[in-house]
């Protein structure tokens, strides 16, 4: 441990880049016997905090668990804990759906995730990955994936199978998605692709009759006019474009793999401040458009992989694909070809597994610097930024970073990748063209081409996750969704280390980071410490504090035909719940850019303290209110009179079919909770401390320090007593309620919804 | 195969290097750099200015097209041909001209619709916005978009641009902050302008003169007068309530029980308090805020107009506002908040309790990064259903101008990141610059073409190989133009004509002067460009 702490951040991601072993009495950071401090909750109030921080919210039996077992432990055992899967559930369910006549639809998928986030087991990994999710985004609000509910699950799947996992495979793995090659439009990308034309090397010369169209004076390289009946090697006169028009690399994925799922913009000290060029005064950029080009030309050929007959929830789903193994690499069919879906009863859901499994390479769409007929590409090393062309023919080009022999991406501080062609040559027949192979070509040549496209994409992989941007723009962002908006660069820094180096030589162990987040001083300080920052912590996102209502005080999901949460009502539906009153949706983002900004700033208090912001950028005069009503239709779902829920009356019976409820016993079950109309002082104090503990994490503003007396604002201060004053002096009499206890549970709800969309519960601390 | 190059080559960042990005202007927001505001003049009168967002980067090459043949054959040529799936070419950009040449009954989409004698053609889906220019109350506004200083594709390296262009929220950015050189500006353009010439929210019971309807933006975000910062306020799209209303806690129920009106009481016992704590502060403010403007300043006023309101089309007003359009849904509500915000003598008696001197909104359509699927029919889809959204609404909200004798008073301007490439990548187009935009109101001199439409080819330099005879604009390989009008150049005309002074228009864009009396502001350095001033010359009544 002393050793690693003496090396810089630099050296040991040098030592990682350069493969050499760490020596042997290198630890990790935290192994048995580490002494966390702060690392048992000394109250129920601190093990809420760090559950509310860890978890989607603190509930009666986590609290004294973690108290006993600690935070350490607490964590492993949710790092050992079995993965709740979304997929798998769904391809189930949209066979009974089906077959009772429902499609499978984004709700479903929507309520499964609401599902997991408020009953599943595995909290941690699943607030992990709902963070992910929010750094590496694909989203159902897009034409390629808003019908596509199995993809959409699987790549939810994907975030929760990496929580725990190295960011590299999340990067890798999300390189070959379907998912976002749908949504970044990387899915069957195709290299530039440009058609030779040459002189004419048959007697009598320059009898050419195409005469007046630029382009067509020249000939077919292939043909006997340009060959001299083969026997002279074909000369280059000029290129053109395919008569179809410009097949050139989408640059989308690209652009968006190096701004946001990697290195971001600007180069970063380990600490996040940013990198100033000294000549401009403004953070050094990270990358240029010339490096998008190039970037773009690595991440082309990658179509759906085809595994032929498969079987899914028990149904068979074929698909032929004529070839098998590697040689699918081969079958430029295929490329084109997108995995059939099964009806069942006529109604859609279940997808063949290529649909959303990786994709695959195939040479030949991938850029090898080689064009169609084998000729190497014109370009040369490209020295130009944007705006430099490589002239094909007169009113023809192709973009700058062209296809030559060599693709150069360059990062700002980190270490180039250079990738050359499949293998050098200027003529026909010298060299390998990927192009022209198919599944009966010689072995060899499939591995070459094969091996090269794969070994591209690693390499880009490697070079931007061995980048040290990678690191920190992970660590600040997990910090940011997790513990605070605002950490302090030291903090930024120590998660930066642990995904450099999760102590034992290993760079982007998810786990190291994970724990680095949450054992760090600044989250584990107790409220109230002098030390803390007075704007540490971070607004909650919107949704999350729905889902925490409905988890730290024991809602329950409808069961028929599957565990249904929302109720759809004050303008939302199954289309646009949860969006409509949250402004956030899982797997739904309104863009790649996530549903806020990591430097979103409120004007005013908050932008003058230098403070960001994020989740305010979608809390404003509107969906402030809307997300309040939307808490409430959810709170007192299943009760009360009239067409609208509310809690003015007591739970309905038949209990609901189609939508979560507090049951009865819920509320009972609370301290203070189950004394009907004879409530004590006492009774009321202990309500309101449990919504405290839970909820506020302890944070609630006040004290009670005159029961007897609750018009005492001397005594009864802050949010406590506000809340007291409520109970006491103004939820009074029975309500009209036949049973005593009913009016207790209506008075439990008024509280609880009014603590909800208090100021100090908006706030995570 | 692969290699690393064990040399490290001195890493030049092409796209923002020494002499590229807009100078030493360093606005990061830690080092406290905001620009001071100046003391500014209430203006007389009433105007608001509406910003449409175009969110995605807008096709404009296609909402208004060349109309002369051969600039026409030009266009179809550069952008792989006319549509037409039949004939095999699903992946042309092209659409027919005006004259019917190209079109094909069922198989192209129809041809453009013809206005300035046949010069240009308006996209056959957006007839409204023909109909407008013909009646001279629309302008459109070729090649503009973020640019530091004027800059022609042979000067490229050796002249100051905008950084991260291509990149969406960065090219948004620009625009909403109103000048090219850097992302990191936290205030734009209409924030700023209200700041300058706008009552305080002090000043029209609490509605602050930023409104948006479409979520936080940087185009509101400004200073008052003093230093005040500017919340912009947020309305929804609800009929009943625009100014969403806080359910079951009995504010304006009309049922409420005793305990929903204690509730109330309850709640704003939390939202007096004020906290340390600088994020729940503000979450308290935005709700407080929202509460006493929806129950008691805005709703009240909504529901208090005497019907039957001209702004809500129908009846005798001859107009209508399209279903099923969420632009519509927006600006309609702008429309009752232009309404409601100030006292007019026709308007029965209605005393608004805002009253309002100058308003800035902002609503937004999305949907227009069309990579793919731009043209998927002959019909209203993909991008031309989105042009159709865009040209009914913005018909409905001109007409409920008319109808409320604020026609004059109000001006609605499109703005969109950036064009796309003129050529296709086989089914869409990607990230351009230069794009067109419009600008509608009875205070916009219509019925012309401010600024100079380029010769759509690819890859034409004016300063370098001509190349077919392309005498307008400058682009690269895919047909990026380079802007020949700035956007600090609108939103100068804009800003003087909601009264800031000629003086005061460097404060909100300091670039602008690049443009007039730069080093590249003369036709010798910038042949392309297209007005060598301050403001649009002509665009707007007033405003010269």
């Amino acid at each position: 441990m002393s050793m690693i702490s003496r090396l810089g951040v630099r050296m040991v991601v040098a030592a990682v880049a350069f493969g050499l072993a760490l020596p042997a009495q290198a630890v990790g950071f935290f192994v048995d016997g580490f002494e966390l401090a702060f690392g048992t909750p000394a109250t129920d109030a601190e093990a809420a905090r760090f559950l509310n921080q860890a978890t989607f919210g603190a509930t009666a039996a986590s609290i004294p668990q973690v108290r006993a077992s600690g935070i350490p432990a607490w964590i492993d055992q949710q790092i050992a804990a079995p993965s709740t899967l979304s997929r798998p559930f769904l391809e189930t369910l949209a066979v009974s759906e089906n077959t009772a006549g429902n499609s499978l639809s984004q709700s479903h998928r929507v309520h499964r995730w609401v599902d997991v986030a408020v009953t599943g087991n595995d909290q941690l990994r699943q607030r992990v990955a709902w963070a992910l999710g929010q750094m590496v985004v694909a989203s159902d609000q897009d034409a390629g994936l808003s019908d596509e509910v199995v993809m959409m699950a699987e790549w939810n799947d994907l975030l929760v199978r990496n929580a725990f996992g190295n960011y590299r495979t999340l990067i890798a793995e999300t390189v070959l998605s379907p998912m976002m090659g749908r949504y970044l439009t990387h899915l069957r990308n195709r290299k530039f692709e440009i058609e030779p034309r040459c002189y004419d090397q048959r007697p009598p010369l320059n009898d050419d009759t195409d005469v007046n169209l630029a382009g067509l004076e020249y000939h077919t390289c292939t043909g006997s006019d340009a060959t001299n009946n083969a026997t002279l090697t074909p000369r280059i006169a000029r290129y053109r474009l395919p008569s179809s028009g410009l097949v050139a690399p989408d640059e989308n994925f690209a652009r968006e793999l190096m701004q946001l799922f990697s290195i971001g913009l600007v180069q970063r000290e380990s600490n996040f401040d940013p990198i100033i060029d000294p000549n401009t005064g403004l953070g050094t950029p990270t990358y240029n458009q010339f490096t998008v080009t190039v970037l773009s030309r690595v991440l082309t050929g990658l179509s759906y992989a085809c595994s032929g007959n498969r079987t899914v929830a028990g149904r068979a789903i074929n698909r032929t694909c004529g070839c098998t193994g590697t040689d699918c690499s081969f079958n430029t069919g295929n490329f084109f070809s997108t995995p059939p879906s099964l009806a069942i009863n006529e109604q859609g859901g279940l997808v063949h597994p290529d649909r959303y499994e990786s994709m695959i390479c195939y040479p030949r769409y991938h850029d090898t610097g080689r064009d169609r007929a084998g000729f190497q590409l014109p370009g040369s090393v490209p020295t130009s930024p944007p705006g430099a062309t490589i002239d094909l023919a007169v009113g023809e080009s192709i973009p700058g970073g062209t296809p030559g022999p060599v693709k150069l991406i360059e990062l700002g501080g980190a270490a180039p990748l250079s990738l050359n062609e499949v293998s050098p040559g200027l003529a026909v027949g010298t060299a390998i063209n990927c192009d022209a192979l198919n599944g009966a070509s010689p072995t060899a040549s499939k591995t070459t081409c094969l091996s090269y496209c794969n070994s591209g994409v690693d390499a880009a992989i490697n070079l931007l996750f061995n980048h040290p941007n990678t690191a920190v723009m992970v660590a600040r962002q997990l910090i940011q969704r997790m513990i605070s908006s605002n950490p302090s660069p030291a903090y930024i820094q120590r998660v930066a280390a642990a995904f450099a180096n999760n102590g034992l030589g290993v760079r982007g162990d998810m786990q190291a980071v994970v724990k680095a987040v949450l054992f760090d001083l600044e989250a584990r300080r107790p409220l109230g410490d002098p030390a803390n920052a007075v704007d540490a912590g971070k607004t909650r996102e919107p949704l999350l504090k729905m889902i925490q209502v409905w988890r730290s005080f024991g809602a329950t999901p409808a069961t028929v035909p599957y565990r249904r949460w929302a109720r759809f009502a004050g303008g939302c539906s199954s289309f646009s719940w949860p969006q409509c009153a949250y402004q956030q949706r899982p797997l739904g983002a309104p863009s790649v850019f996530n549903f806020y900004e990591p430097d979103f700033q409120t004007p005013g208090p908050i932008s003058d303290l230098n403070l960001v912001s994020p989740e305010l950028q979608i809390i404003n005069e509107s969906t402030a209110i809307l997300g309040a009503n939307d808490i409430y239709n959810q709170v007192c779902a299943g009760r009360g009179t009239g067409s609208n829920h509310n809690c003015h009356g007591p739970l309905r019976t038949p209990l609901p079919t189609d939508h979560a409820w507090f049951p009865d016993a819920a509320l009972d079950g609370l301290p203070g909770g189950n004394c009907g109309t004879t409530c004590t002082t006492t009774n009321d104090a202990d309500l309101i401390e449990v919504i405290n503990v839970r909820l506020f994490g302890g944070a609630m503003s006040g004290t009670l320090g005159d029961l007897n007396n609750p018009g005492n604002t001397t005594l009864n201060t802050g949010t406590r007593g506000v809340l007291y004053r409520l109970l006491r002096t103004v939820l009074t009499g029975t309500f009209g309620e036949a049973v005593a206890q009913n009016t207790r549970r209506r008075e439990v709800l008024y509280l609880l919804h009014l603590a909800a969309i208090s100021p100090e519960a908006s706030n995570q601390r | 195969m692969s290699k690393i190059l064990t040399s490290r080559r001195a890493f030049l960042q092409a796209g923002c290097g020494v002499v590229a990005c807009g100078g030493a202007q360093a606005l990061f927001p830690q080092l406290g750099l905001i620009p001071a505001a100046l003391a500014g003049t209430p203006a007389a009168g009433y105007k608001a200015l509406v910003c449409l967002y175009l969110d995605g980067g807008n096709d404009a090459w296609n909402m208004l097209i060349p109309g002369g043949d051969a600039a026409h054959t030009k266009y179809v040529a550069a952008r792989n041909g006319i549509y037409n799936p039949t004939a095999g070419n699903g992946g042309g950009l092209a659409l027919p001209r005006h004259t019917g040449a190209g079109f094909v009954s069922g198989q192209t989409p129809p041809s453009s619709l013809s206005i300035a004698g046949g010069q240009y053609g308006v996209n056959s889906f957006c007839p409204e916005m023909a109909t407008l220019y013909g009646q001279g109350r629309l302008a459109f506004l070729p090649n503009i978009g973020p640019i530091v200083e004027p800059t022609t594709v042979a000067a490229f390296n050796n002249r100051r641009r905008p950084p991260q262009l291509y990149s969406h929220n960065d090219q948004t950015n620009l625009w909403h902050i109103g000048s090219g050189s850097s992302t990191q500006v936290t205030q734009g353009w209409g924030g700023k302008v209200v700041g300058r010439v706008a009552l305080p929210a002090s000043a029209t019971n609490g509605l602050p003169p930023t409104i948006t309807l479409s979520g936080q933006t940087r185009f509101l975000s400004g200073v008052e007068d003093g230093g005040v910062p500017l919340f912009s306020f947020a309305l929804s799209t609800s009929g009943t309530a625009p100014a969403t209303s806080l359910t079951n806690y009995g504010s304006t129920n009309a049922t409420a029980n005793q305990f929903q009106i204690e509730r109330r009481a309850h709640l704003q016992q939390l939202l007096d308090a004020a906290s340390p704590q600088a994020f729940s502060n503000e979450y308290r403010s935005i709700v407080d805020r929202s509460l006493q403007l929806a129950d008691f300043v805005i709703n009240p006023a909504i529901a208090g107009i005497p019907a039957p309101d001209p702004v809500n089309g129908g009846g005798s007003t001859g107009f209508v506002w399209p279903s099923g359009n969420s632009l519509a849904d927006q600006l309609r509500q702008v429309a009752r908040m232009v309404r409601i915000s100030t006292t007019q003598p026709d308007n029965a008696g209605f005393v608004s309790p805002i009253g309002a001197n100058r308003q800035v909104f902002f609503v937004r359509l999305g949907g227009f990064d069309t990579h793919d699927g731009q043209i998927t029919s002959t019909g209203a889809t993909g991008h031309h259903l989105l042009l159709q959204r865009v040209s009914q609404a913005v018909d409905s909200f001109y007409k409920a101008m008319l109808a409320i004798g604020r026609s004059n008073d109000v001006t609605l301007f499109s703005a969109s990141e950036f064009g796309r490439t003129i050529n296709s990548n086989g089914n869409g187009s990607d990230h351009a610059w230069g794009s067109l935009q419009f600008v509608v109101g009875g205070a916009v001199n219509g019925g012309n073409v401010y600024g100079r439409y380029p010769t759509i080819v690819l890859n034409n330099s004016l300063t370098g190989s001509v190349s077919d005879g392309a005498n307008q604009g400058e682009c690269f390989q895919r047909g990026q133009f380079i802007p020949t009008t700035a956007v600090d150049q609108l939103g100068a005309t804009l800003a003087r004509w909601m009264g800031v002074s000629d003086v005061d228009i460097p404060t909100i864009f300091p670039n602008i002067d690049n443009f007039v009396t730069g080093p590249f502001a003369n036709p010798v350095s910038s042949p392309s460009f297209a007005n060598f001033s301050r403001i649009v010359p002509g665009l707007m009544n007033g405003v010269a």
